[in-house]
């Protein structure tokens, strides 16, 4: 073949290719809505999961798929924060706070066909102090567990404990079978309403429901979790109708655009999440209380909150989100007062500082610093941003070896106050010797008690200015107007899959 | 040519090797620690020192070398870090999809760049070539990911007709076409962009030459000149740069994989890196560096086809 013969050739070749395609293209081509919808769902998220294995692995991508849907414990969450029975279907607690007496369903099985048991909550509850590599600490109170008949299981605690039926409604409160966990990073068993029977790494994951679920069978059979690396990409997925519906979305000044679109609904829930402007209080000039507490009149909150993420999300005074128990409103501790702010850094005779200000590569950090930055600039504060690569550089420089002056960081983790402040060795490095005695005489009192308790330990914090939360981040879900049922508040890593519906 | 050959392979083989100790040894010093990744805040020193050990990072660095490549030349790229799997299978899937994704755009941008790229020679005093020229030199300027959301906005939100991302395997042929179609035309643009102006000038070059003027005096007309001796020789310039795009795509696709969210090596590479995934970082950039090398190696080769001044020298 001579060259040009050859071109020609090629030329026909994929000019027949992309006719091809246009037919194919035309003949299956469907609009995102005004359509009847079988009983499928596809999900946008960002964040791919590892694994599956949320025992070994940190990271809140994998309860988000697993946690309920695949995975289940006694007690869950409800949208309002209130703990529900899941697999237990009652419970009472001893006098002293210690005993508590569940009594499980009948009738659940796993996904493996086992049917599950008391033996069951005493191998997963007992397992996490050998075999879990996270979140330990959370199972460190329990002492036993008791097997009393194959449908009641009693937990016996160290000590009473306000704060760990709670944290039985997160991972660590998840039920295994024994013979189910050969591959949990890859093929997880639970007694939830859906298996995993897919995994396309780096595209997507795919759940079906399972037909021998011990509670209601959810109406959407078939959900498809795609994961988006760009966020643009994912909003174009969207307004293609290739996903119903986006959740956690990460693009605040899109959301006019899809608010106006009659075919979506815009859903703004809360979360656990707080923007917090970490400040280190064990190196200066942040260990002086006044510099903190400058920092805390010289940012005007509203204003970052409407610059970086458009206004979108919820003002709070201290680490405590609206939806727990003990939250009090403290917003109006620190009002922006730059004057304020200047006399404070004089009586700490630090004017004309320099900080160094650690960011990490996430969106919402860097919209959030860029502000910060300028409103400190206007108090004499000159802050240089160091931009560190999230998660792995972050984590090493700023989380383990506490190499900086002020970071800004979403703590995601639910009910995290006593986490952020009640340890010097975090990074934080937070005198706790305050409200150390408080917390622990809170935990082990009366549910009254540890609410006052912790009241007190978040005005003290707040005060202090330990940290500055920013805001409280929104959990946006941008969905087809015609699904219903979404689970818009994040009040735990989970994004609950059976309520939904196709209206 | 056996020599020629030889020297080629001992090259190449040489490049692989130096290639696998800069990269194993850049990623040992890369800050960020991988235990505390995949463990995240809430481990404790304990299970960070236990994670190391179970994963073979107390050994010696020479000693952990040896074993990775020893695994290599047995086309095992262990077991990752992060996700549990075994690497290599992994490596296969993402590299058939950008290859795939690669040889398709290369395909459309040369079917199209060669006949304009001559054509823009031909006419370049007139009105059509300067035309050409122009939209191709448009072409170079605008990024490949631009390319790839108009298309999307167009095509996928506004019209509707194919999907905005998303991969499906060749073995579904009607859905795959879908998938890549928007992909391969917003990396195929630019590229046919880059070698329509390649071809212009190798065309343009070659013209001039005394042999073609030879072969018009011996009355041929200036095409069939060109056709019959003339694109046998601009051919070499425009070969060594479609090998050097080829090479550049495997990389650069990674913008369009992000687009389209196309789960290729590119979109692995990012990923491994942002997860400290060290042994998949590693495959990955051996297996780039491997088929950089490949394509110069075949590009020499087709030169040595191409003139045969070449394989007399050697």
């Amino acid at each position: 073949m001579s060259p040009t013969t050859r071109t020609l050739a090629a030329t026909a070749a994929v000019g027949g290719l992309l006719a091809l395609t246009a037919c194919t293209a035309g003949a299956t081509a469907s609009s995102p809505s005004g359509e009847a919808h079988d009983a499928s769902v596809t999900i946008g998220l960002t964040g791919e999961p590892v694994n599956f294995d949320l025992t070994t692995t940190a990271g809140s991508a994998i309860p988000q798929v697993l946690m309920n849907n695949v995975y289940e414990g006694l007690v869950a969450l409800d949208q309002d924060g209130e703990l529900q029975p899941k697999l237990a279907e009652s419970w009472t607690v001893s006098d002293d706070g210690t005993t508590y007496d569940f009594v499980l369903q009948e009738g659940v099985t796993f996904a493996n066909g086992e049917e599950f048991t008391a033996d069951d909550v005493k191998f997963s509850l007992e397992r996490i102090a050998t075999d879990w590599a996270i979140n330990q600490p959370k199972m460190a109170l329990l002492d036993h567990v008791e097997v009393v008949s194959p449908t009641e299981a009693r937990v016996v605690l160290q000590k009473p404990s306000n704060i760990w039926l709670y944290d039985m409604a997160g991972t660590v409160g998840l039920m295994f079978d024994a013979s189910g966990i050969g591959d949990l990073a890859n093929t997880p068993v639970g007694t939830g309403p859906y298996t995993v029977t897919e995994r396309v790494t780096g595209d997507h994951i795919s759940l079906a429901a399972r037909e021998d679920y011990w509670g209601e069978e959810p109406a959407i059979t078939d959900v498809e979790l795609r994961y988006f690396a760009d966020v643009v990409a994912s909003t174009n997925a969207l307004r293609a109708g290739d996903v119903d519906m986006l959740y956690n979305m990460q693009a605040p000044d899109l959301i006019p655009q899809f608010e106006a679109d009659d075919e979506l609904q815009v859903i703004q829930g809360s979360s656990n999440g707080e923007i917090l402007l970490s400040m280190n209080n064990k190196v200066a000039p942040f260990d002086d209380v006044r510099v903190r507490q400058a920092i805390a009149y010289a940012l005007d909150r509203q204003a970052i909150m409407d610059a970086a993420w458009a206004g979108y999300g919820e003002s709070i005074g201290a680490m405590v989100p609206p939806t727990d128990p003990y939250y009090e409103d403290l917003n109006d501790l620190y009002p922006y007062d730059p004057e304020k702010a200047e006399e404070l850094l004089a009586e700490a005779g630090v004017e004309n500082l320099s900080i160094t200000f650690d960011v990490p590569t996430r969106p919402y950090a860097t919209a959030v610093s860029e502000v910060v930055v300028s409103q400190l600039a206007e108090v004499g504060i000159t802050a240089t941003i160091a931009s560190d690569e999230f998660p792995a550089v972050w984590l090493d420089k700023v989380f383990t070896k506490h190499d900086y002056q002020m970071s800004v960081i979403l703590a995601v983790e639910a009910r995290d106050l006593l986490t952020t402040f009640n340890n010097p060795g975090y990074y934080i490095g937070y005198d706790n010797s305050e409200i150390a005695p408080i917390v622990a005489a809170a935990d082990a009192g009366s549910e009254e008690e540890w609410v006052e308790g912790m009241k007190e330990v978040a005005e003290i914090t707040a005060t202090d200015v330990a940290s500055l939360p920013l805001f409280l981040f929104p959990n946006i879900v941008v969905a087809d107007a015609q699904l219903g049922g979404i689970a818009g508040n994040a009040v735990t890593e989970s994004l609950v899959l059976s309520g939904l519906h196709w209206n | 040519m056996a020599v020629r050959l030889l020297k080629l392979l001992g090259s190449f083989i040489a490049t692989v090797l130096v290639s696998t100790v800069v990269v194993f040894l850049l990623l040992r010093v890369l800050p960020g620690d991988p235990a505390t990744v995949a463990l995240g805040i809430e481990a404790t020193p304990d299970q960070l020192a236990a994670w190391r050990e179970q994963h073979g990072m107390n050994t010696p660095l020479v000693v952990q070398y040896f074993e990775w490549l020893g695994g290599l030349l047995r086309g095992d790229f262990g077991v990752s870090y992060v996700t549990g799997q075994n690497i290599s299978p992994v490596i296969t899937d993402r590299l058939q999809v950008t290859l795939i994704l690669v040889g398709l755009a290369m395909v459309i941008a040369i079917a199209v760049a060669v006949p304009l790229g001559t054509i823009a020679a031909i006419r370049h005093q007139r009105l059509s070539g300067a035309v050409i020229s122009a939209v191709s030199q448009f072409g170079v300027a605008v990024p490949s990911f631009l390319v790839g959301m108009l298309l999307i906005v167009f095509f996928a939100i506004e019209l509707d007709w194919l999907p905005s991302g998303g991969w499906v395997p060749p073995s579904e042929p009607a859905e795959f076409l879908q998938h890549v179609t928007l992909p391969v035309i917003a990396l195929g643009t630019v590229q046919a962009s880059i070698l329509t102006r390649y071809v212009r000038s190798a065309v343009l070059e070659i013209q001039r030459e005394d042999f073609l003027r030879t072969a018009r005096s011996k009355g041929l007309t200036a095409n069939l000149a060109l056709v019959r001796h003339g694109l046998r020789n601009a051919g070499i310039p425009v070969l060594t740069v479609v090998g050097l795009q080829m090479a550049g795509l495997l990389v650069g696709a990674v913008v369009v994989e992000r687009v389209f969210t196309i789960p290729g090596l590119g979109s692995y590479l990012v990923d491994s890196v942002g997860n400290r995934d060290l042994l998949a970082v590693q495959a990955v950039v051996v297996v780039l560096v491997i088929a950089i090398v490949l394509i110069n190696f075949l590009v020499d080769l087709a030169f040595t086809l191409l003139d045969p001044r070449l394989r007399r020298a050697a």
